[in-house]
């Protein structure tokens, strides 16, 4: 069975400016949220320092 | 989000929101700002200066920290201060509107909800302060969350649409980022923090009443009480020579206390003696001219204090590294 074909919706030009800009600040957002994950993994690897391997295994 | 029935076809309607400061660069579109307006928010001219004067504190201090810690505190120094920036902008939307010098700003050019700026400023200051504290140590944490609250309370809401003398004492919370840096390697404050403080202190009045000059009529209109506008453009030119004198007086405080050599003392008088001819001819200067002036000392004062904190750095390392004795 042939799916029906969709005539592309016609959308207002400041609507798509609009989703543009949601979608870059939903992209900067998670890579803001993704840098503080990797701050934060290496700020605590460097507070612990080379101690960490000073101990019995 | 509503779904549309099947097989209908999909119109989509544009709440369309007028505002009354609309940028003539950038349409205003409901919802469409762009990750550009909300860096704007965190006010990285200013920023740029925090960073700097908060890198020559880091360098300055006595004492080892790791570079990826110290990168980290300069990074936090730099998100607070955005995040103060932020708030700044969210209480001084209606001013800045009426500016022209602030209108396109994002909250006035209709780009960025005033809530959203308030969010924004709210979550940058109590990560920056949260991050600082486990990074460093909790003093540098208080001081800069102090400086945040100095800036975003006692400048912003109160001191600015109250007195003359709002850039004298709000220029404090410009002066604290050295300190806040100084503090996160040393863990305390001292002498030579608190005349890196006094440099940047003393330089604030006569750096933002020479642009009060010759925009005196911006802030006229928006009822800041700025010096030219209520003690006259005469008193001013005086209080700017004063803190010009001030000015030069507290550079050479680190040449006094033995924390500077002679090299930036050479540095710091020489520039300094002519920030001073500066506000004189400044002071001696009417109309027209007196706004030439007034752009001469403004656009002298942003180089000057580049030059005497890269000055101080310099110093530091051609010591450090036995360059003279």
């Amino acid at each position: 069975m042939m799916a029906k074909e969709v005539a592309p919706t016609p959308v207002d030009p400041k609507e798509a400016a609009r989703l543009a800009s949601r979608r870059k600040r939903s992209i900067a957002l998670a890579v803001v949220l993704g840098v503080v994950v990797v701050l934060f993994y290496v700020l605590t690897i460097v507070k612990m320092g080379p101690a960490i391997f000073n101990r019995d295994l | 989000m509503r779904a549309s029935r099947v097989g209908a076809p999909t119109t989509r309607r544009v709440k369309r929101v007028t505002y009354l400061h609309d940028s003539k660069d950038v349409p205003a579109i409901a919802g469409g700002a762009r990750v550009g307006d909300y860096f704007a928010l965190l006010k990285p001219r200013v920023m740029s200066l925090v960073i700097f004067t908060a890198i020559v504190g880091l360098l300055l201090a006595p004492g080892p920290i790791n570079p990826v810690i110290a990168f980290i505190a300069l990074l936090c120094i730099s998100i607070g201060a955005g995040g103060s920036g932020a708030l700044n902008m969210w209480y001084d939307s209606d001013i800045d509107a009426v500016m022209s010098r602030t209108r396109n700003r994002p909250i006035p050019s209709g780009r960025v909800e005033r809530n959203d700026a308030l969010a924004i400023g709210l979550i940058a200051s109590g990560f920056s302060v949260m991050t600082l504290g486990l990074a460093t140590n909790w003093l540098a944490a208080g001081f800069l969350a102090f400086t945040i609250f100095f800036y975003a309370v006692i400048y912003s809401m109160w001191l600015k649409r109250s007195t003359p003398q709002n850039i004298v004492i709000g220029g404090a919370a410009g002066a604290f980022p050295p300190m806040v840096a100084w503090a996160a390697v040393t863990g305390t404050i001292s002498i030579e923090s608190i005349a890196l403080f006094l440099i940047i202190f003393m330089w604030t009045p006569p750096h933002f009443w020479a642009l009060a000059l010759y925009k005196q009529s911006d802030y006229q209109e928006a009822g800041i009480p700025m010096m030219p506008n209520v003690a006259g453009e005469q008193s001013t030119k005086v209080q700017i020579l004063v803190y010009s004198v001030l000015l030069l007086v507290s550079t050479l405080i680190p040449s006094f206390i033995g924390f500077s050599h002679l090299p930036y003392t050479a540095v710091a008088t020489v520039t300094g003696v002519w920030f001073v001819v500066l506000a004189l001819q400044l002071y001696r200067r009417t109309g027209v001219e007196m706004k030439k002036a007034g752009k001469k000392l403004f656009t002298y004062s942003l180089y000057y204090l580049l030059i005497i904190f890269l000055a101080l750095l310099a110093d530091h390392y051609l010591a450090q590294f036995g360059g003279f004795a």
